[in-house]
């Protein structure tokens, strides 16, 4: 049921958690500055409110009800930027409070609509302390070579495009950003982003969907538009190095896949990629990993709003060209088909377990309802299953045959020779 | 099979320790898709020297445990992990300092994968080839560890605090360590450590509990497990003293990171251990969080930021309490930590705040129960501890202020080590 068509309501009505979520998510254009400037409002609107002001008072009302959780993050979406505000509470039958569910949807109602804030505009002290925190955390990513080789590959390849913009934000944009950068964005959050409500747990839903109704009075918006796409040209080709003083060399190889998330060849690439990385029957697990003994972890990744996928390994610097090569190699045996039936088999059944294994965690409930609410359908998990069992050898080989490598990266240790050379 | 149900909690779960002694616990959760099962043993990388009835020790290099755990993966007419695959199970395994456990998941019929879990946990197959094979693969995990910062941090801090104990060690050894392991030594630890009346099986699962318990009853009465010796861990007798005071290394990292850490007696008695854990649990989220109105003010003149966090855990025979935190100034943080630790030590806790984080806990504790590695893995490490799973949820509740007294007089300063991570130049 709607609001109206720019805010909906999803209720996931089930028995099987000991509580009950919820998530808020907005959904909003992906540039550069408004992502770091959202970034900076995730981290201030969970911090305090107008009537909650102090860290201390916050806490002391998420005690009030039992621990509560709440969270905001920002996520990237394709060409969008989702800022998504997720509270938890335990069911009220644990402790017999039919007063606990109002006074969290209030306390969420406080967050969204009060922030804290000085003279009609968010408050100076709390953004100064959000800029220092994304800084840090912008910092620490630095400091972690694989996340690290992930963002670089992406943003490399990417440059320009919504690929290459980090839903973190851009570190070079954060310094320049005005406490009027995120009143903005904020405002535009508010008054005119895309909203997904969605409830998980157990609860009567018409008490649920009124009191959903009366916490968060959203103003009439337009509905979102698709936000997917397919990659289709790197801004950078070949392999890229880098070079830190670290001991273990960080490789992220990404493909273009030229598959939207729509397309009807989206879940045979689901299987194709189950088959080339995403579990330990892969070829790159058993090639890279068990016959050679090149690296603890390798695996792929779809990158699905984007159009991309990605292979992540760590390995020894001595080992690269061997590495790249045998994954190469993995590449195009997916192309030629040149894989036993039993992989495909495999594959097929353990992306159907996890598929499966989705109904029994709310946060992968979360994640479908919302994907299902961007791309405008509503495709159920057997459906999904039904795909997924019905994709033969011949799909896996023309989704593989679609995708082009984009960008190898490599975050590496600088030869002697060359640290001497400097 | 007994049944155990809780009203406050609302769970049911079943148990029977079977003839050849493995316990076996099977958590009902009706309604679910999904199974999960874990059997685990009670060898760790704390096992470096184990003593037999006879008090022979027998001594492993440091990271046998977590390499037998590679291996037993291996078979040699087949793949384990992709048998586990092709009945749609996901398998892995962990090694912490105290336990190693064997689990997998599955959203379809989870008897073939439970008895292919048995059958890995209960053989070992290997050759001098394949170990000297899977030398390089832990050594790449080593690797990977070593340049994440937080795992370095916490590494470096334990070697700093202990002098003999095996915490001082990595729980997967170092590379020599490593290279050193033969094909013997692991056919010992094995044999030694892997019989199933010294083992557990815990499954969570929406299907029958007594067809499930049948399945493993069966499977089990098929098998047959040579007598072998009772080992226990050693004890270790600590100096008061850390090994090392102060201590830094360079690492490619952005802002400096440093731990402040205590060590603290270990407890030989499982309750009052616990006990002591949750009373520094309360008496650190109490003094160290927001709920310390000072907390604004510490971000505020930037003596700690968001990183600042802190752990504390106890063994039979070890202890240490740490804070950690990124920051330029070294000093200016441990003068941090000394005056809050005396001013709590002065001022004690409010007993609102007792109150107000018991119920905290209670909130967390049932909404704990969503999730089936977290009940398998609590109630695996409480089983070897000896310890009743709901009691150790309960323990929180019944903790008094004489309780936080008491964790605070435990803090020595002078038992103190400080680890600094500092960006390369």
């Amino acid at each position: 049921m709607n609001m109206d068509e720019g805010v909906q309501i999803r209720l996931l009505k089930t028995d099987k958690f000991k509580d009950i979520g919820c998530s808020i998510r907005f959904l909003n254009p992906l540039t550069a500055k408004e992502a770091t400037a959202r970034s900076l409002l995730a981290l201030m609107l969970c911090d305090r409110c107008e009537k909650y002001d102090t860290k201390q008072k916050m806490a002391d009302i998420a005690d009030e009800l039992y621990g509560i959780t709440l969270n905001a993050q920002t996520m990237g979406y394709g060409k969008a930027q989702v800022l998504e505000i997720r509270s938890k509470i335990i069911n009220p039958r644990y402790v017999q409070d039919d007063q606990l569910l109002k006074t969290w949807l209030d306390f969420l109602h406080e967050v969204i609509f009060h922030p804290k804030k000085q003279q009609g505009k968010l408050d100076q002290e709390l953004f100064q302390e959000a800029k220092e925190i994304l800084q840090f955390k912008m910092d620490r990513s630095k400091d972690e070579p694989s996340q690290w080789s992930v963002m670089r590959c992406l943003q490399l390849a990417g440059e320009g495009t919504a690929l290459g913009i980090s839903a973190l934000g851009d570190p070079a944009l954060l310094a320049n950003m005005q406490i009027s950068d995120v009143s903005d964005v904020y405002e535009a959050m508010i008054q005119t982003a895309p909203i997904e409500i969605i409830v998980c747990g157990d609860f009567d839903e018409a008490q649920m969907r009124n009191a959903i109704k009366s916490a968060f009075p959203f103003a009439f918006r337009k509905p979102s538009e698709l936000v997917h796409y397919a990659a289709q040209i790197s801004k950078r080709e070949g392999i890229i190095e880098e070079y830190r003083d670290i001991s273990q060399t960080s490789v992220m190889m990404l493909w273009f896949t030229h598959t939207e998330i729509t397309d009807q060849d989206y879940w045979k690439l689901k299987v194709a990629n189950a088959m080339l990385g995403q579990y330990s029957p892969s070829l790159l697990f058993q090639e890279v990993r068990e016959k050679n003994s090149l690296c603890y972890s390798i695996f792929s990744n779809l990158i699905s709003f984007d159009g991309a996928l990605g292979i992540m390994t760590g390995i020894e610097k001595e080992n690269l060209e061997k590495t790249l090569d045998l994954i190469h190699i993995q590449m195009d045996r997916m192309k030629n088909g040149e894989f036993d039936e039993e992989l495909l088999t495999t594959s097929k059944m353990l992306l159907i377990n996890s598929l499966r294994s989705t109904k029994d965690d709310m946060g992968s409930l979360f994640s479908l309802a919302y994907q299902n609410a961007l791309l405008k359908q509503q495709s159920e998990i057997e459906d999904l299953v039904k795909i997924i069992q019905n994709t033969t050898k011949e799909d896996v080989v023309r989704v593989m045959k679609k995708c082009t490598h984009a960008l190898t990266y490599v975050l590496t240790k600088e030869d002697d020779h060359e640290e001497n050379n400097k | 099979m007994k049944k155990i149900t809780n009203d406050t909690y609302q769970e049911t779960y079943f148990e029977e320790t079977l003839d050849n002694g493995l316990h076996v616990v099977l958590w009902n959760k009706p309604g679910f898709e999904k199974s999960y099962f874990m059997i685990a043993t009670p060898l760790g990388a704390l096992d470096m020297e184990q003593v037999d009835e006879a008090g022979k020790e027998i001594t492993f290099p440091a990271g046998i445990a977590h390499f037998l755990e590679h291996k037993m993966f291996e078979d040699e007419t087949c793949d384990i992990m992709d048998k586990f695959s092709k009945m749609g199970a996901n398998v892995n395994a962990f090694t912490s300092y105290t336990e190693t456990a064997y689990y997998f998941s599955t959203s379809g019929d989870p008897i073939q994968p439970l008895h292919l879990l048995l059958e890995l946990a209960q053989n070992l197959h290997i050759s001098k080839a394949s170990v000297e094979k899977e030398k390089g693969i832990i050594i790449q995990e080593l690797n990977m560890y070593k340049q994440m910062s937080d795992s370095r941090l916490l590494m470096e801090t334990f070697t700093s605090l202990f002098v003999n104990h095996p915490m001082r060690f990595d729980i997967g050894g170092d590379d020599k360590s490593v290279s050193s392991i033969t094909y013997e030594q692991l056919q010992d630890c094995y044999r030694l450590n892997y019989h199933p009346s010294k083992m557990i099986l815990i499954g969570v699962s929406g299907h029958d509990p007594k067809q499930l318990m049948k399945e493993i009853r069966d499977d089990q009465s098929q098998r047959e497990f040579s007598k072998v010796a009772h080992v226990t861990r050693k004890s270790y007798d600590e100096p008061k003293d850390v090994a090392r005071p102060s201590f830094s290394f360079e690492m490619d990292v952005t802002t400096p990171k440093l731990a402040v850490a205590y060590k603290l007696e270990g407890i030989a008695d499982w309750k009052e251990r616990l006990k002591l854990e949750w009373a520094f649990r309360i008496l650190l989220d109490a003094s160290f969080t927001s709920l310390n109105p000072d907390y604004q003010q510490w971000l505020d003149e930037k003596i700690i930021n968001d990183y600042f966090g802190y752990d504390a855990d106890f063994g039979t025979d070890y202890g240490f309490l740490m804070f950690y935190n990124e920051t330029d100034n070294v000093e200016q943080f441990r003068s941090f930590i000394h005056s809050s630790l005396k001013k709590v030590r002065d001022n004690g806790i409010q007993e609102s705040t007792l109150n107000q984080l018991k119920r905290r806990y209670f909130g967390q504790a049932v909404r704990s129960l969503n999730n089936f590695d977290e009940i398998a893995v609590t109630y695996m490490r409480n089983f070897f501890n000896h310890i009743d799973f709901f009691e150790t949820m309960d323990m929180a509740m019944k903790i008094t202020l004489d309780d936080l007294w008491y964790a605070m007089d435990q803090i020595d300063s002078a038992r103190e080590a400080v680890v600094t991570i500092l960006p390369k130049k």
